[in-house]
């Protein structure tokens, strides 16, 4: 038994097995929330190379599975990207019940996983590009249905993604060529300029990426905000995994200034939008922005504090794009439209969902108390021999804090209603829980994140 | 041009990129994909196995039939001021096709691929790339994809003859064709209602 056939093969089948069962909801739902629970539980408990003993059978756990003359690698290192990607799903398949998430949801989103999963595990690397691009194909049935029409940001979405895979797999092939010949620094230059327009296309760098707002205020939010908060982390994995596997491209003199310039262009950018944007859906879009290009800003330190912030930031990005994506899905279902004009005072009738929403806000800009604070702290303390940088990303967040501050000013606006609590019980639950995981991640980050990263540094380190 | 021969396949994909830019119809317009593919066909079998080509010109027909399934019973664009948009729709292929020339040496050193082939791809990839900026229907938006793929197909099938990426790039043109199809049958009920 191999791993990518434990992590990808058989979630794959699992995921076309869910498909033809979408009718049973409730069967689908728990089915998929346990698959989901127990593939990150054996991650998280399993080292991959070593001996599963059940009872008294013993199968070894192999690295490598052979498909079609490609092999697929999961090695120990990759341990947390499978505990992440799967526990991430168990997040997400978990509220999509209550969110009222269509019935295809979950087995396209565990399809989509495991051919992430794939993109992250073949060998040579180069080849996820085509692997992504089947993602975001399938990806596709649940972004249209049939009552709605086609917008442009899921066009946009599918141009954009689909521009990207050309020019990865071209610099691939440049880069098989260069093995024989090192020294063609011409050659290198092309590659490196094709894999970056591919990265550009991929996470939506300015000026790319309008169709992340347009995505995320066209579609259902809960499904905007799991395809929004998974992809980019995946596509950030995928670049640690090129700057590793690449050695000419992590010593090139360029790659930091231009790393550090991206992410500060998409936090600016993101910022500035965010701060005049009247819509909340459109305003999620410029969030995943924002934390893209704090990823970048991380890994474009490359030493290991800043590699440590990226992985770190993975799990408060989540919840507080989690959080955000699912007060925008109660919005819809309590036929609230998320425009600011029409939130005046309204924090009277829902106060715990506003609460959350200006508590992810505040969390991706990184206040104190909140779950983003020790992150961007601790960046903010990596950069201090770059100032410029500093002061542009500062300005970034200070125009997001504008806009977080617009709508809390709207939202305890004047309001001729009384206060009435309309929420639902259900919200309440998955709403306090994230609330109360913000915080405690914010007042403990040793305990709560430093937990956390104790767990994944040992799988990242394992041999 | 070394081979004369290779002048009737550039001249096939020109005339099919020029027809899919300029006319509206969305039957012709297939039509004219289909073509283009036959082109890119003649210029690939020189360079690669017959069998791998032929993988290439089905997939390529195969889209534009799925496409083509669904065809709406009218046009889908009454346009305003259509000679106009057809004229600049033109020039700006021919200047695509000047780019391309001018371009075409270098990118055919830098992969290694003969200057028609370079100059074809750079003429798909820039009309896919054009038929995307300027269409803004999804069933040509699509076409549009299909397009810069036939571009991006003919130069990487030319340098990469893995039989598993050809075949999941062939994959991935029949899934967006699928998809397109899609499109068109919510397009339909669209324009119904």
């Amino acid at each position: 038994m191999s791993a990518p056939l434990v992590w990808i093969i058989i979630p794959f089948l699992v995921s076309v097995l869910l498909w033809f069962l979408q009718t049973k909801t409730r069967l689908v739902f728990f089915v998929s929330l346990v698959f989901c629970a127990l593939m990150g539980l054996i991650a998280l408990l399993q080292p991959i190379g070593g001996i599963v003993k059940i009872g008294p059978t013993s199968v070894e756990l192999k690295t490598t599975l052979i498909l079609l003359g490609r092999s697929f690698i999961l090695e120990n290192k990759d341990r947390f990207f499978l505990v992440f990607i799967n526990f991430s799903a168990v997040f997400w398949f978990l509220g999509s019940r209550i969110s009222k998430a269509p019935t295809k949801f979950i087995p396209l989103s565990m399809a989509i996983i495991s051919l992430l999963t794939a993109a992250l595990a073949v060998e040579p690397f180069l080849y996820s590009a085509i692997l992504i691009e089947l993602g975001v194909i399938i990806s596709l049935p649940l972004l249209i249905n049939r009552e709605m029409p086609i917008g442009k940001g899921v066009l946009r979405y599918l141009i954009y993604q689909s521009l990207a895979m050309p020019f990865i797999l071209l610099a691939g092939w440049i880069l098989s060529g260069t093995q024989a010949n090192p020294s063609d620094a011409s050659q290198l230059q092309i590659a490196a300029l094709l894999l970056g327009l591919g990265f550009a296309f991929w996470l939506g760098v300015f000026p790319f990426h309008v169709w992340i707002p347009e995505l995320s205020s066209e579609s259902n939010p809960y499904i905007a905000g799991f395809l929004l908060s998974t992809l980019p982390p995946v596509f950030l994995l995928i670049i640690l995994k090129y700057l590793n596997g690449l050695a000419w491209l992590k010593e090139a003199a360029f790659l930091t200034p231009t790393l550090q310039a991206v992410g500060a262009v998409m936090i600016v950018t993101g910022g500035v939008w965010a701060a005049f944007q009247t819509n909340l859906k459109k305003l999620f879009g410029f969030l995943v922005i924002i934390e893209s290009g704090f990823s970048l800003l991380c890994i474009s330190l490359q030493n290991q504090q800043g590699n440590e912030l990226f992985y770190l930031s993975l799990i408060p990005h989540l919840l507080s794009l989690g959080i955000f994506a699912y007060t925008l899905t109660s919005l819809k279902r309590y036929q609230i439209e998320p425009e600011l004009n029409n939130l005046h005072g309204l924090i009277r009738n829902y106060p715990i969902l506003f609460i959350a929403l200006i508590s992810s806000l505040f969390s991706v800009i990184g206040l104190p108390l909140f779950a983003g604070f020790s992150i961007n702290l601790a960046l903010f303390e990596q950069l201090t021999g770059y100032p410029a940088l500093v002061i542009w990303t500062l300005v970034g967040y200070a125009f997001l804090m504008f806009a977080a501050s617009h709508l809390l000013i709207i939202l305890i606006g004047h309001y001729d209603g009384k206060w009435v609590f309309l929420e639902q019980p259900s919200d309440l639950f998955f709403l306090v829980i994230g609330i109360f995981g913000l915080l405690m991640m914010g007042i403990f980050p040793s305990v709560f994140i430093g937990g956390v990263w104790k767990i994944f540094a040992s799988l990242l380190t394992s041999i | 041009m070394e081979n004369w021969f290779n002048l009737f396949p550039v001249l096939l994909i020109l005339l099919a990129i020029l027809g899919m830019l300029v006319l509206n119809d969305w039957r012709r317009n297939i039509i004219a994909f289909a073509v283009l593919y036959l082109g890119i066909f003649i210029l690939l079998v020189q360079v690669l196995p017959l069998i791998l080509s032929s993988v290439l010109l089905i997939t390529g027909w195969m889209s534009a039939l799925l496409l083509g399934l669904n065809l709406p019973k009218e046009d889908l664009e009454r346009e305003e001021g259509l000679l106009s948009k057809r004229l600049f729709r033109a020039f700006s292929t021919v200047l695509i096709w000047i780019l391309a020339l001018v371009i075409s040496k270098s990118i055919s050193g830098v992969f290694q691929v003969s200057p028609e082939i370079a100059f074809s791809v750079i003429a798909i990839y820039g009309a896919g790339l054009l038929q995307l900026g300027m269409k803004s229907r999804p069933l040509f938006v699509l076409l549009g994809i299909l397009t810069v793929f036939a571009g991006f197909e003919l130069l990487y099938s030319s340098v990469e003859s893995s039989v598993l990426v050809n075949g999941l790039l062939s994959a991935i043109n029949l899934l967006i064709a699928f998809i397109g199809s899609f499109f068109t049958g919510n397009q339909q009920r669209e324009d119904q209602s």
